[in-house]
C-alpha cells in the first residue's frame, strides 16, 4: 500500500495536526486502547497518612511538587481531564499525589485491611514453565514465586532513578568483592506451597543453590548468568555466586520478574509447565485458560508488613481473582458495572480514559511514564543500501516532526521515544523521560537539513525506489498512527514513497524477523520488551553479536562500550559509558524514533498501596508480583 | 434404511479425510509457529534454543511423517496434547469447552428456533396484514444486524447507563445454576435473536408456497376446518424444506460462536478455535477442526434421516 499524500502543503503545521488527531482517533478504536485489555500491572501505591517509612516525597521527586500542605487535591473528573494540560498531568495525577485524596484520608488512617479480593481482567498463561521458552508468559504472575532479588517498590516512591534493588526470598545479599556476591538466608523458615510434589515442605539452601543453578541453564534466563563460575553453599545460611569476571548488570537484571526460584521435584517430575508452586505470597488454586485464574493467600508466606510496620503478615488480601476478558468492549463493561478494580491505559487516546471515568467518576487515575525500553520504532536493515549511509538515516529521523505527533496523536500526552533506560542516569530533576534536547540533532524535525542531507548521499528525488516498511497488525492502534504519520512525514518532507508490507499476526511478524536471510528488506516496526537493567538495551539491542539485534547493528564502538558497561561496577562510571553509547546510536541514528505515550491507570478508590509504577508497567504486568502488598477498603 | 446409513457414514469418514489433510496442509502453511509464541517479543533466545524447542514439541517433523503421526493418533481416539497448553490434552479441552458451547447453542435454539417458526408461520398465514409487517422487520432486523454489533451495543448500554454487565467468569451449570443462567442470560437471548431471522424469512416462505398448493386447497374445498389445513397439511409439508435450515443453524451453533463467546468471555469451542489459530496451536486446531467437521456431517445425516420421519414420500435406500 502506498501512503497517500492528503495534507494541505500551504497550512502544513495546523493541517497535519488535524490530520494526525484523525490518525489517533481511528488508532485508537482500531485496536490499541485497551484500556483494560492488558490487565497488566499492578503495583503498589503510595504511602498513607499513617505516617510510613518515609512518608515525605523526597526533593526533586513528582510528589514533592504534587501535593502541597493545605491543598490536597481532588479525584479529577472527566470534563476536568479531557481538557487537562500535560504540566498539570505532571502535578496532579503523579502516584505521590494519590495519599491526598479526600476520600481516601480516612481508610488510610486506619491502615491496611487484611481480606477482600482483588479482580481484574487476567487470563490463565499457557504454562508455568519459567526455565522453558515461554517464561515471559508467566514472568508477571502474581506472588507465586520469590527470587533472589527484587525492585523495591514499598511505600513512597523516590525520584525514579532511585529505585533500590533489594533481597526478595533471601534476607538481604552483599558484594565481597568485585566478583564474589554473597546471599543469606532469613532466619525464619520459607515453606514452599502445599501442593504435590513438594507438599509444602520447608525451603532450604539446596534450595535456593539448586533454584539458582536451575535459572543458569534456562534459555530466558540463562544470558544473566553468563559470568557466573560458581554457587556454592558454604553452609546452611549462605549462598555464594562467584563470578569469571565482573558482571554489572548481574542485579538489575536478576530482580527481573522471570527469575523465578522453582523446586527440584517439580523439575524432576515435569509438572512445571502445569502449576505455579513455589514459597510466594500468593497460591494459585485455579487455572483454566479462556476461563481465568485465582491465587488465594499463603497462610505461611514468611514476609511482614514493610511499609506501615503494622507486625502484619503479608499479604494483606485475600484472593486474587482473574478473569479472561478477551475483548475491549467487554473489559469496559466490566469496569463499568464494577466487576473489576483496575484497568490498565496503555498507548490509549485521552477520549478513552475520559469514557473510562465517565463510567465511574469516583476512579483514581495516575499517569507514569512509559516503562523504560519499551519505545516503539521503526528499525532499519543497516546492512542494505541505503540504509548503510549515516546521511540518509539522519535525514529520515529530521524529517519527523515529533511534537507535532505528541500534540496531535497523543493530546500532548507524550514524549519523544528513545530506548535507554531514562531511570539509570542522574536525571533527578526529570523523572520523566527523555527531553527532545537531550536527544540531540538528529532528533529534531529539521527538515531542510534533511533535504540537504538526502541530496549529499546522491538523492534528488526520495529514495530512487519506494521503500518496505514490514508492519504487524498486532501492533495497531495509536503504535500505528505514530509509525503511518513517521512514513507520511517522508512522504511529505523528503519524497519517499513508503510500501507497508503487512504481517497478519504477531507469529508471522516473528517468523519473519527470525527467518535466514532475516529481516524486512529495508525498514519493519518494532516495539523491544522493557528491560530491567540498561544492558538489555545496550549490549542486547545493539551488540553485533546478541541474539536480539534484530537491527543487525554493527558498529565497533558500539560493540565496544556496550562491552565495556558491563564491567563497570560503578554507578557513575558506567553512566557515563552508557551515555557513550547513547550519544554513538543517536549520532549514527540505527534506529528511527517516534513517540511514545504516558500511560494511565484506572482504578476503584478504595485500593491501597498499589503500584503505579514504571516497573510495574504493563502486559505482562511485572509489577504484579508486588500484590502481596496490596490492599482493599 | 441401514445400508443408507452405513454408505453415508463411509462418506463421511472419507469426507473427514480429506478435510484432516487440507486442513493440516493449510496450518503448516501459516508464517510462524507455537514456539516463536512462546518466546513472545524476546530476544534473548537463541536460534539453537528455538529450534531444540521445536524438535521437543515434534514440530521439526516433515509435514507427511507429522500427518501420519497425528492420523494414527486420531484413529485411536486421541488428539493428541495441545502444542501451546502444556500439559492438556486436545480432547480434554474441547471436552470442558463444549460444555458452555452447547448451553449457548441449545438455550439459543430453544429461545431461537421456536420463535422463528411460529412467528414465520404467523407471518405466512397473516400475509400483508399488520400482524405481518412487524414480524417481517424484526426478520429483516435480525438478518441484516451481524451479532457482535447487537452484542456489543447492549453491552455497552447496560454497562454504561445501568452499571450492569451480565456476570463475567464462567461457572459451571452443576456448580451453581443461577449464576450460570445469569452469564449466559443475555448472549443467549441476542444469539437466538440472531439466528431466528433467516429461519423466520424461510418457514414464512415454505408457508406462503404450501398453501398455494392444490392439495391445500382440495382440503379446503372438502371442507376441513382451518386449524386442520393448517396443521396437518400446510405445516408438515411447509417444515421439509426449514428442516434443512434447522439442520445447518443446529450445526452452525454446536461449532461455536466464536463472536458470542469472545463478546461474553464464554470459554466454549469457538473462542478455543479462535486462541488456538493466534497461537500457532496445531494439534488443537486440528482437533476441533474435526470436531467442527464431525458436528456438520452428523447433522446432515440426521435431518436427511428426518425428511423419511416428515416426509413419507422421502425413501432412504
Amino acid at each position: 500500500m502506498n501512503l497517500s499524500n492528503d495534507w494541505i502543503v500551504g497550512r502544513r503545521r495546523l493541517s497535519r495536526r488535524r490530520a494526525l488527531r484523525g490518525a489517533a482517533v481511528i488508532g485508537a478504536g482500531v485496536a490499541g486502547a485497551a484500556l483494560f485489555g492488558c490487565g497488566g500491572g499492578d503495583g503498589e501505591q503510595p504511602a498513607p497518612a499513617a505516617q510510613p517509612k518515609g512518608a515525605a516525597a523526597p526533593a526533586g521527586s513528582p510528589g514533592a511538587a504534587a501535593a502541597p500542605a493545605g491543598q490536597p487535591p481532588v479525584a479529577v473528573k472527566a470534563a476536568d481531564f479531557q481538557k487537562m494540560p500535560l504540566a498539570q498531568m505532571f502535578k496532579d495525577l503523579d502516584p505521590m499525589r494519590l495519599r491526598y485524596l479526600p476520600g481516601q484520608v480516612e481508610a488510610l488512617k486506619k491502615g491496611p485491611v487484611t481480606g477482600g479480593t482483588l479482580q481484574y481482567s487476567r487470563d490463565a498463561p499457557p504454562t508455568y514453565d519459567v526455565l522453558g521458552v515461554g517464561a515471559l508468559f508467566v514472568s508477571s504472575f502474581p506472588g507465586t514465586h520469590n527470587s533472589l532479588l527484587t525492585f523495591e517498590m514499598n511505600g513512597d516512591f523516590g525520584p525514579f532513578g532511585a529505585t533500590k534493588i533489594i533481597a526478595d526470598l533471601p534476607q538481604g545479599y552483599e558484594f565481597v568483592d568485585n566478583t564474589t556476591l554473597v546471599f543469606k538466608l532469613r532466619n525464619e523458615p520459607i515453606y514452599w506451597h502445599d501442593h504435590p510434589p513438594v507438599k509444602g515442605r520447608e525451603f532450604t539452601i539446596e534450595d535456593l543453590k539448586y533454584g539458582v543453578e536451575a535459572l543458569k541453564k534456562a534459555p530466558t534466563q540463562g544470558p544473566t548468568y553468563r559470568d557466573v563460575d560458581t554457587i556454592t553453599t558454604p553452609d546452611a545460611k549462605t549462598l555464594v555466586i562467584r563470578f569469571k569476571q565482573s558482571a554489572a548488570y548481574f542485579l538489575r537484571a536478576s530482580a527481573t520478574p522471570y527469575q523465578w526460584l522453582v523446586a527440584k521435584e517439580q523439575v524432576e517430575d515435569g509438572s512445571l509447565a502445569k502449576w505455579a508452586i513455589g514459597t510466594g505470597a500468593f497460591r494459585l488454586v485455579k487455572s483454566e485458560p479462556t476461563v481465568g485464574i485465582r491465587f488465594e493467600r499463603n497462610p505461611k508466606y514468611f514476609k511482614t508488613d514493610p511499609i506501615y510496620s503494622t507486625g502484619k503478615k503479608l499479604p494483606f488480601l485475600d484472593a486474587i481473582d482473574g478473569k479472561a476478558l478477551p475483548d475491549l468492549a467487554t473489559n469496559n463493561a466490566a469496569w463499568a458495572a464494577g466487576q473489576i478494580d483496575y484497568g490498565y491505559a496503555v498507548n490509549v487516546s485521552r477520549t478513552d480514559v475520559v469514557e473510562r471515568l465517565r463510567d465511574r467518576p469516583d476512579a483514581v487515575i495516575v499517569m507514569v511514564p512509559p516503562p523504560p525500553s519499551y519505545f516503539p520504532l521503526i528499525a532499519m536493515n543497516s546492512q542494505t543500501a541505503p540504509f548503510t549511509d549515516v546521511r540518509v538515516r539522519r535525514a529520515l529521523s529530521m524529517a519527523i516532526d515529533r511534537q507535532a505527533m505528541i500534540e496531535g496523536i497523543a493530546g500532548g500526552v507524550a514524549a519523544p521515544a528513545y530506548g535507554q533506560d531514562w531511570t539509570y542516569f542522574d536525571r533527578a530533576d526529570n523523572p520523566w523521560p527523555w527531553t527532545m534536547k537531550e536527544l540531540g540533532p538528529y532528533i529534531a524535525y529539521n527538515p531542510k537539513e534533511a533535504k540537504a542531507l538526502l541530496q549529499a548521499a546522491g538523492f534528488t528525488k526520495g529514495l530512487g525506489r519506494p521503500i518496505e516498511l514490514g508492519f504487524a497488525t498486532s501492533d495497531s492502534g495509536t503504535n500505528a498512527a505514530v509509525w503511518l504519520a513517521m512514513a507520511d512525514f517522508w512522504k511529505q518532507e523528503l519524497g519517499i514513497e513508503v510500501q507497508i508490507s503487512m504481517a497478519p499476526d504477531n507469529p508471522a511478524f516473528a517468523q519473519k524477523l527470525r527467518s535466514k536471510g532475516g529481516l524486512y528488506q529495508d525498514l519493519h516496526v518494532a516495539t523491544p520488551l522493557p528491560a530491567w537493567d540498561p544492558d538489555d538495551w545496550a549490549f542486547g539491542q545493539l551488540n553485533s553479536k546478541s541474539t536480539a539485534n534484530f537491527y543487525k547493528v554493527n558498529d565497533a564502538k558500539i560493540d565496544e562500550l556496550s562491552e565495556k558497561q558491563q564491567r563497570i561496577l560503578d554507578v557513575n562510571e558506567r553512566r557515563q559509558v552508557l551515555k557513550q553509547l547513547m550519544d554513538r546510536d543517536l549520532d549514527q541514528m540505527y534506529r528511527l524514533w517516534g513517540i511514545d505515550f504516558y500511560k494511565f491507570t484506572i482504578r476503584s478508590p478504595k485500593l491501597f498501596n498499589f503500584a503505579d509504577h514504571y516497573l510495574a508497567w504493563l502486559t505482562p504486568g511485572w509489577g504484579e508480583r508486588k500484590l502481596e502488598m496490596a490492599w482493599k477498603a | 434404511m441401514w445400508r443408507y446409513v452405513v454408505r453415508r457414514a463411509v462418506g463421511a469418514a472419507i469426507v473427514l479425510w480429506l478435510v484432516s489433510i487440507f486442513v493440516f496442509v493449510a496450518v503448516r502453511a501459516l508464517p510462524g509457529d507455537a514456539v516463536l509464541v512462546k518466546i513472545g517479543e524476546s530476544g534473548r533466545i537463541s536460534e539453537a534454543q528455538l529450534d531444540a524447542a521445536r524438535r521437543e514439541l515434534g514440530l521439526d517433523d516433515p509435514v507427511m511423517i507429522a500427518y501420519a503421526k497425528w492420523a494414527g493418533g486420531f484413529v485411536r481416539g486421541d488428539l493428541g496434547d495441545s502444542v501451546i497448553q502444556e500439559g492438556m490434552s486436545v480432547n480434554s479441552r474441547i471436552r470442558k469447552a463444549l460444555t458452555p458451547t452447547l448451553e449457548l447453542s441449545l438455550l439459543s435454539a430453544a429461545i431461537g428456533l421456536p420463535l422463528a417458526i411460529g412467528l414465520g408461520v404467523i407471518s405466512g398465514l397473516r400475509q400483508d396484514t399488520w400482524l405481518d409487517y412487524p414480524l417481517r422487520l424484526a426478520a429483516i432486523l435480525s438478518l441484516s444486524v451481524p451479532n457482535f454489533v447487537i452484542a456489543v451495543s447492549a453491552l455497552t448500554f447496560l454497562s454504561r447507563r445501568f452499571a450492569y454487565a451480565p456476570p463475567f467468569g464462567w461457572v459451571d451449570l452443576w456448580d451453581d445454576p443461577l449464576h450460570n443462567l445469569e452469564i449466559l442470560l443475555l448472549p443467549v437471548l441476542i444469539s437466538g435473536f440472531s439466528v431466528s431471522g433467516t429461519l423466520m424469512r424461510m418457514t414464512r416462505s415454505s408457508v406462503l408456497e404450501v398453501m398455494r398448493q392444490d392439495y391445500v386447497r382440495t382440503a379446503r374445498a372438502k371442507g376441513l376446518a382451518a386449524r386442520d389445513v393448517i396443521w396437518r397439511h400446510i405445516l408438515r409439508n411447509a417444515l421439509i424444506s426449514v428442516t434443512t435450515l434447522l439442520g445447518i443453524t443446529v450445526a452452525f451453533m454446536l461449532s461455536g460462536s466464536v463472536i458470542m463467546e469472545v463478546i461474553f468471555a464464554i470459554p466454549g469451542v469457538g473462542r478455543l478455535t479462535l486462541t488456538a489459530i493466534q497461537q500457532r496451536d496445531y494439534t488443537q486446531i486440528m482437533g476441533n477442526t474435526m470436531f467442527f467437521a464431525a458436528v456438520v456431517l452428523i447433522s446432515n445425516l440426521a435431518v436427511d434421516m428426518l425428511y423419511g420421519v416428515i416426509d413419507p414420500r422421502v425413501k432412504l435406500r
